[in-house]
């Protein structure tokens, strides 16, 4: 019966589209002249004057399913979900619930496989990627569809109505931060670090400040240096910005949402891999004296690690939410058969004493495969599953960061104690170190880097703009070590096919 | 009406008497004698019939009925010249007879017949076509073929149009008019629909057919929603004839949505006068045909337990895996069947000058031969024309349609082991192993797949006569489609096992709605100057909903509906699109010698990119008919030669609606508490309109007035085909629908016509005959995107659209039972070490054929009428399901073709199947699974009787017809099946292909 309504109404409509008022008051004048072929003409007119005004509305038809662009942006409900879809890719699969996250361990030779097929980026553990077959490509594409997320939000954060001009300066700096992130992500995979050449002119990656049209080349890519200096300014603006800004979402975590501090620090761990000491040492402190994130306790340590839990010291994490399984933590779960098979090497295992409370005895579980011990980290243990947060900024890193500017900068004695306060955390009873070298300084610096951060997505990149040699022992890789410098220190880029 | 039928015939009966015995006083004969038409044997009115020699001539009247006085030499010697518009002329000697029927053939494809051309104006002569049409009748369709949907009967009919076949029942048969003008839709993970319809325009009655598609649902839509036949809405039966636009001058005022051909169904109408009932009723089997020949229980057994010592594992692992060795249930046999074919119809029809009217109601079952599958139809239609004023016509059309239609698949798609017993010895479901595989038999008894729907198809349009030249016209129409699809997987057998009985439901509508008003101006000038001048304006507007009610655990196996499901989950989908047109043709000719036709049409639709939203395309043709020139007069053997010529452009817009926008999609989950939005496509705002720019030039020959020749070259070159463009990855999107390609199709139609025998024994042959080629020119892709679900096709510079794009076989290496392949650069490599990145692969041959048509032949003598239908198909080549014949891959749960026997068993076995193994790597698109179709296919008898009258008039004029019939009767393949083993007849059809026997009763009142 609906239907048969609809269709009365439907061809009264076209009736009315062939009598509508215009064209029926000239007609009617035309009429009285009894010329027939002009009334025609003038009805016809009038249909053609009323389509195009009336049809170009006809023929707008928004969809229904999904929402078009310019329309998401409309108002701050539906803006502020384009931010939160940001999010959501750094916890896909390819960026760091899995592949971007384990891409610097199982290179620097953290991870050995509990498994002796099909595993996880093993053509990335023999260093194999190349240009067409690439395991990192899924990575690639994820973090540059990030940049068109974020440069979708630059472009149109003015449209919405009803958010003011301090939650626009907040999804602005967000986006610049996603922006900043992404690119410095790419960066670290897939060029050689800073120092590689003297003035950081070796070939970084394709930069996107603003989305172009699909079907457009790609611009080539730029310098290592000029790519450092748009992340860095990037993450300038996103710093002045939050100050400036006013709470965007209504819900969730704060820690689990980017903020000032999360702009700082990332921003320090940018400064620090293109060699700014200032920098870092500057921003390091501002987050250290605001004691908003103490340091985990040494005996707080294990347990903290567990499932959701945001850490006292975290800036900022990457939050799972109500979510289970499919994380990154499946990976390192020893009770998952399926997945959990990235076991620790030893070469790692090695660097702890035994009473270091992340020594192989306390922050992991062993687990027995094949007749064979492993030892899986706790960094990922769950609660009911192994669905953890990913802690991507935490205040640990930087006090490293610190320690490691300061000695580059010579100032010795501020670094070993933010080296020392880190080592203490981990073992109290553990002997103060001392130095005078600034090679050995480094160096444990390096290595406490190695000892605390391990499974948290650095090693490979510390040794790569350390220029330090690769070396791994307990190793299978058909290609366990090699020296600085080495084209496999930046992987192959992808090529669209 | 009855009533007053059987009184108006008594008083002529009685004056009939009474004239007879005056007659007789005069020593002159009354000779009386009816003629009726031969295809539907109803009695023509307005015949002329001559006594030849004489100036004696007289017209049948309104029941077809004449009579003449003769004197007594006249009739017996005399002879009648019978002649009809539109039939063949009879001369019918007299010999003395006084009661003489009169059948009349039907011409085909004669100049003088009438041809829808478009459903803007009215029909046309043939003669005043200049563009590319063809037509094809009622009785040319041969409707009373046991053929659920016209499209299926149309494979072979026309010139140019080739049907790809397909054996199941009421899905979506795909055709293609001189070739494939769209892309072959390229399908990847998440996008469905990639590049614009392939299909047709469909428009029945001025409406056009919306074509159910997949593709705007969001991905969490999870769409596994079976499609059904859109045209199958209409009965065949209700067709008066269909027309096929093929050229730019003939379809372009369909414009933006024409490039792939027009279908114009016209339905019958009723007619003024007596009101005529035909009632009919045929019923028929369904027969297993080519099977498939599978392993039996014993053959299986060796082969699985060779599989498995293959594999290293001891013998009597071996032998326990393996399974019973006597054990062998026929598994084809139980799920199959001899099925049914009934179909009842009836329609009545009749009027008077001001109203007339048409009602017809028609019942089809019909059940395939797989056991699960089965269709049932409910046709009625209603027709009335009606003079309002002298001036004011109004005609009104509504075709409800309700379909039931039973889908089940009964065994993924190769069958089970037959070594294992149907049944338990309880007389439950044998079930396989851990539950793995389903026993067809248990899926057959638990599960559902049902579609339950209805379309309406409907119009009402008015026509105002301002003056004898001048029309206007507005006509409104709707097609609404509401499908409901129940798909149920029980508990008790593996299909639905593991999720405690999953239920899906599908509720689909689909409503269109077209309203089109314009003038017609159609003046003569001088006599010799005609014009027929039509322009309109147009809207059109689709919306389709769907939703999907999904369920599992259910607490009782039998309930089946959702609310007794544990976990319930639903999805909803809505998309429209909207379009806008005006549109405009000319047609003028001089003197009945000379043509031009010029069609134009403006389209506008919410499809496209915001730039580009619209589009114009024309068209322009010509056409002489040279034999009406004066020097060319009375030419013994060439009575006809006309010559045409057209080109212009059409379009294509059917791709889904939003496809231009960038669009954001939700992820309900969200990130941190707060829902999230990612953007699911990038706007390319210059996605545009493919067009694709025709020409053909045309000749029409007719020899010795009985062989008509219509013959076509053509040139279609598709410019701005949709496909996925892929962007370079710093572009944040892998890849973006866009123009990107180019493509030509260029080829050649004919079609021979030729009455071989006139008189008592009647004789005609119909050949067509198309032969098509497809290139794409030109990519934008650096590297050519692969679909292997769609027979392995390829979006790839220099080969044709539908090529099927793999690699090379080079047999089975003697030495160590492995495959082998040749590589890009000739040489033999064994399967292991083949590259079979998609750079690497062959073009291996087309999908479609080079050429196509069918051979026609019609015999009638007396009241018997034999038509055979031949087809044919020469180059196309098929690719094969390889799951039929894998090595022994599926070997521990499936049953296999009977070909594996002939596997590789030791070195220096010179074997055509490899070493069976489940681990060896395996290539799916290899020429190995790919055959040569080229066949000639006896694809259908009907033998019509139509009983004689003396028969018949007893019970009150009743004419009555029977006829048999029989289907898909017998294949020639050019590539033979190995003795005893399977080849292209056997694999070619997945669902068994059937024959069918038929007969069936008609009658008239």
């Amino acid at each position: 019966m609906k239907q048969l309504i609809k269709i009365a109404g439907l061809f009264f409509l076209t009736v009315s589209c062939t009598c509508s008022r215009r064209s029926r008051a000239v007609a009617g004048v035309l009429i009285k002249r009894k010329s027939v072929f002009t009334t025609i003409a003038v009805i016809l007119t009038g249909c053609l004057l009323f389509s195009i005004t009336s049809c170009k509305k006809f023929l707008q038809q928004e969809p229904y399913n999904r929402i078009s662009v310019a329309d998401i942006f409309k108002d701050m409900e539906g803006a502020r979900t384009t931010l939160a879809g940001c999010y959501d890719n750094l916890k896909e699969t390819d960026y760091y619930m899995r592949v971007f996250s384990v891409y610097p361990e199982i290179t620097a030779g953290n991870i050995k496989y509990a498994r002796t097929s099909s595993q996880l980026l093993f053509n990335t553990y023999n260093f194999l990627n190349t240009p067409t077959d690439n395991e990192l490509e899924g990575f690639y594409r994820l973090a540059y569809n990030t940049i068109y997320r974020a440069n979708n939000i630059f472009d149109n954060v003015n449209n919405v109505a009803d958010a003011n001009a301090l939650q626009k300066n907040r999804m602005r700096a967000e986006a610049f931060m996603f922006r900043a992130m992404a690119h410095f992500d790419l960066l670290r995979v897939f060029a050689q670090g800073y120092g590689y050449t003297p003035d950081a002119s070796h070939t970084g990656i394709t930069i996107k400040p603003l989305n172009t049209s699909p079907t457009q080349p790609a611009a080539p890519p730029v310098s290592v240096k000029t790519a450092y200096e748009f992340i860095t300014a990037d993450l300038d603006s996103a710093i002045s910005l939050y100050g400036n800004s006013a709470a965007i979402y209504t819900s969730g975590n704060d820690r689990g949402w980017f903020s000032q501090d999360a702009a700082k620090a990332l921003r320090a761990r940018a400064a620090l891999y293109r060699h700014d000491w200032p920098k870092v040492i500057s921003l390091a402190s501002e987050l250290i004296s605001s004691n908003k994130y103490p340091l985990i306790t040494n005996s707080a340590y294990i347990n903290a690690w567990k499932g959701k839990n945001i850490l006292t010291e975290s800036i900022f994490e990457l939050v799972y939410g109500n979510r289970t399984g499919g994380s990154l933590g499946d990976y390192y779960n020893p009770n998952l058969s399926l997945t959990g098979y990235l076991a620790t090497a030893d070469d790692l295992l090695n660097l702890y004493t035994a009473a270091d409370v992340r020594s192989k005895n306390n922050l992991y579980t062993s687990a027995i495969r094949n007749n064979v011990t492993y030892y899986f980290t706790k960094k990922y243990q769950g609660t009911s599953d192994s669905a953890n947060n990913l802690r991507l900024l935490r205040l640990s890193e930087v006090y490293l960061s610190r320690a490691e500017a300061n000695a580059a900068s010579g100032n010795f004695a501020a670094a070993l104690t933010d080296l020392n306060l880190i080592r203490k955390r981990a073992n109290p009873a553990a002997p103060v170190f001392f130095t005078a070298s600034a090679d050995t300084l480094m160096n444990e610096i390096l290595t406490e880097r190695r000892r605390e951060l391990c499974f948290e997505g650095h090693t490979f990149f510390d040794i790569n703009r350390k220029q330090k040699n690769l070396v791994r022992t307990d190793c299978t890789s058909i290609l366990c070590s090699f020296a600085w410098p080495n084209d496999k220190f930046a992987c192959a880029k992808p090529v669209t096919p | 009406m009855r009533s007053a039928g059987n009184l108006r015939f008594c008083v002529m009966a009685v004056i009939f008497t009474l004239f007879c015995a005056a007659a007789v006083a005069q020593d002159t004969r009354i000779i009386k004698g009816e003629v009726l038409a031969e295809e539907d044997g109803q009695l023509l009115s307005g015949v002329t019939v001559l006594l030849k020699g004489t100036s004696t001539a007289m017209a049948t009247d309104a029941r077809g009925r004449f009579n003449v006085s003769l004197n007594s030499s006249q009739a017996k010697t005399g002879v009648l010249v019978v002649s009809f518009v539109g039939y063949a002329k009879r001369e019918i000697k007299i010999n003395s007879r006084t009661d003489i029927r009169i059948v009349l053939v039907k011409i085909n494809n004669t100049l003088t017949d009438v041809v829808v051309t478009n459903s803007y104006s009215r029909p046309k002569r043939k003669e005043e076509v200049v563009g590319s049409i063809a037509t094809v009748t009622a009785k040319e369709l041969q409707t009373s073929r046991p053929i659920e949907s016209l499209d299926k009967m149309l494979e072979g009919l026309v010139a140019g149009v080739q049907v790809e076949p397909s054996s199941e029942l009421g899905t979506p048969v795909r055709i293609n008019i001189r070739g494939q003008n769209s892309l072959t839709p390229l399908l990847t993970s998440n996008r469905t629909a990639l590049t614009t319809s392939a299909q047709p325009l469909f428009i029945i009655d001025g409406v056009p057919v919306t074509e159910q598609r997949r593709g705007d649902e969001t991905i969490a839509f999870l769409n596994n929603e079976q499609l059904l036949n859109p045209i199958a809405g209409i009965n065949p039966d209700d067709i008066e004839s269909i027309s096929v636009l093929k050229d730019a001058s003939a379809a372009s005022i369909y414009g933006a949505n024409a490039s792939n051909g027009v279908i114009i169904i016209t339905t019958k109408k009723g007619k003024a006068g007596k009101t005529k009932i035909n009632l009919g009723y045929s019923s028929g089997i369904n027969i297993p045909f080519n099977r498939i020949k599978w392993l039996d229980g014993q053959q299986y057994h060796g082969l699985a337990k060779e599989l498995y010592l293959n594999e290293g594992r001891s013998p009597f692992d071996a032998e326990l895996l393996a399974g019973a060795s006597d054990i062998n249930t026929p598994w084809f046999e139980l799920t199959n069947r001899y099925g049914s074919f009934n179909n009842v119809d009836m329609d009545m029809s009749g009027g008077n000058d001001n109203m007339q009217y048409r009602f017809s109601a028609s019942y089809l079952g019909q059940q395939a031969i797989q056991k699960g599958n089965d269709l049932t139809k409910v046709y009625l239609r209603l027709g009335v024309d009606n003079q309002l004023t002298s001036k004011l016509r109004m005609g009104i059309t509504l075709a409800p349609t309700i379909t039931k239609k039973n889908a089940l698949n009964v065994y993924g798609e190769v069958p089970i082991v037959p070594n294992i017993p149907a049944y338990n010895t309880d007389g439950s479901f044998y079930q396989l192993g851990t539950l793995l595989v389903p026993n067809p038999l248990a899926i057959l008894a638990q599960n559902t797949a049902y579609h339950e729907g209805g379309s309406l198809n409907g119009n009402i349009n008015l026509e105002y006569s301002i003056l004898k030249n001048l029309r206007v016209s507005t006509s409104f129409g709707t097609d609404i489609l509401i499908n409901k699809l129940n798909l149920f997987e029980s508990s008790k057998n593996a299909t639905g096992f593991t999720k405690g009985g999953f239920a899906q439901i599908y509720d689909r509508t689909n409503f269109s709605w077209i309203s089109f008003s314009q003038v017609n101006w159609s003046p003569v000038l001088k006599k010799i100057h005609q014009f027929d001048v039509t322009a309109g304006i147009e809207l059109q507007s689709q919306n389709t909903k769907l939703l999907r009610g999904e369920g599992s655990g259910f607490s009782y196996y039998r309930l089946n509906e959702l609310s007794n499901a544990q976990s319930q989950s639903s999805a909803s989908s809505k998309q429209t699109s909207s379009s806008y047109a005006v549109y405009g043709q000319a047609l003028y000719n001089y003197n009945q010698k000379y043509f031009i036709t010029l069609s134009g049409r403006y389209d506008a639709a919410s499809v496209f990119g915001t730039d580009v939203n619209s589009t114009v395309n024309a068209s322009g043709g010509a056409g002489w008919t040279v034999t009406k020139e004066p020097w060319f007069k009375n030419n013994k053997w060439l009575n006809q030669l006309r010559v045409r010529a057209s080109y212009g452009t059409t379009g294509n817009s059917r791709i889904g609606s939003y496809e231009a926008r960038g669009l954001y999609e939700f992820n309900n989950n969200g990130y941190n508490g707060q829902v999230s939005a990612y953007p699911s496509s990038t706007p390319n705002p210059n996605l545009g309109w493919e067009k694709s720019t025709k020409l053909n030039f045309g000749v029409d020959i007719g020899i010795f007035k009985r062989i008509n020749i219509t013959a076509d070259v053509y040139q279609s070159t598709v410019a701005d085909a949709i496909s996925l463009l892929n962007i370079p990855a710093e572009n944040g999107f892998p890849s973006v629908l866009a123009n990107i390609a180019t493509m030509r199709n260029r080829g050649f139609d004919f079609s021979i016509n030729s009455q071989n025998m006139t008189g008592s024994l009647n004789w005609t042959t119909t050949v067509t005959f198309g032969f098509n080629k497809n290139i794409i020119t030109s990519v934008k892709n650096r590297s050519a995107f692969y679909s292997a679900s769609e027979n392995a096709s390829v979006l790839r510079e220099g080969i044709s659209t539908s090529a099927i794009w793999g690699f090379k076989w080079a047999g089975v290496n003697p030495a160590t039972g492995k495959e082998q392949f040749y590589d890009n650069s000739g040489t033999i490599v064994p399967v292991d070490l083949l590259d079979i990145s998609m750079s690497k692969a062959y073009y291996l041959g087309d999908r479609l054929p080079k050429l196509q048509g069918g051979i026609i032949n019609n015999l009638s003598y007396k009241g018997f009428s034999l038509t055979v239908n031949l087809l044919y198909s020469v180059g196309g080549k098929r690719l094969i399901n390889y799951r039929n014949d894998w090595n022994g891959r599926n070997l521990d749960n499936r049953n296999q073709s009977v070909n594996l026997l002939d596997r590789w068993q030791k070195p220096g076995d010179v074997a055509s199947i490899p070493r069976l193994s489940r681990t060896t790597r395996f290539v799916t698109n290899s020429s190995r699974y790919l055959y040569e179709d080229t066949y000639l296919k006896l694809s259908n008898v009907t033998l019509n009787y139509a009983v004689p009258k003396r028969y018949t008039d007893k019970l009150g004029g009743i004419r009555v017809t029977v006829f048999a019939n029989g289907t898909n009767l017998f294949y020639w393949y050019k590539q033979k099946s190995p003795a005893g083993r399977n080849g292209l007849k056997e694999y070619k059809f997945n669902f068994p292909e059937a024959q069918s026997f038929t007969w069936g009763i008609r009658a008239s009142f």
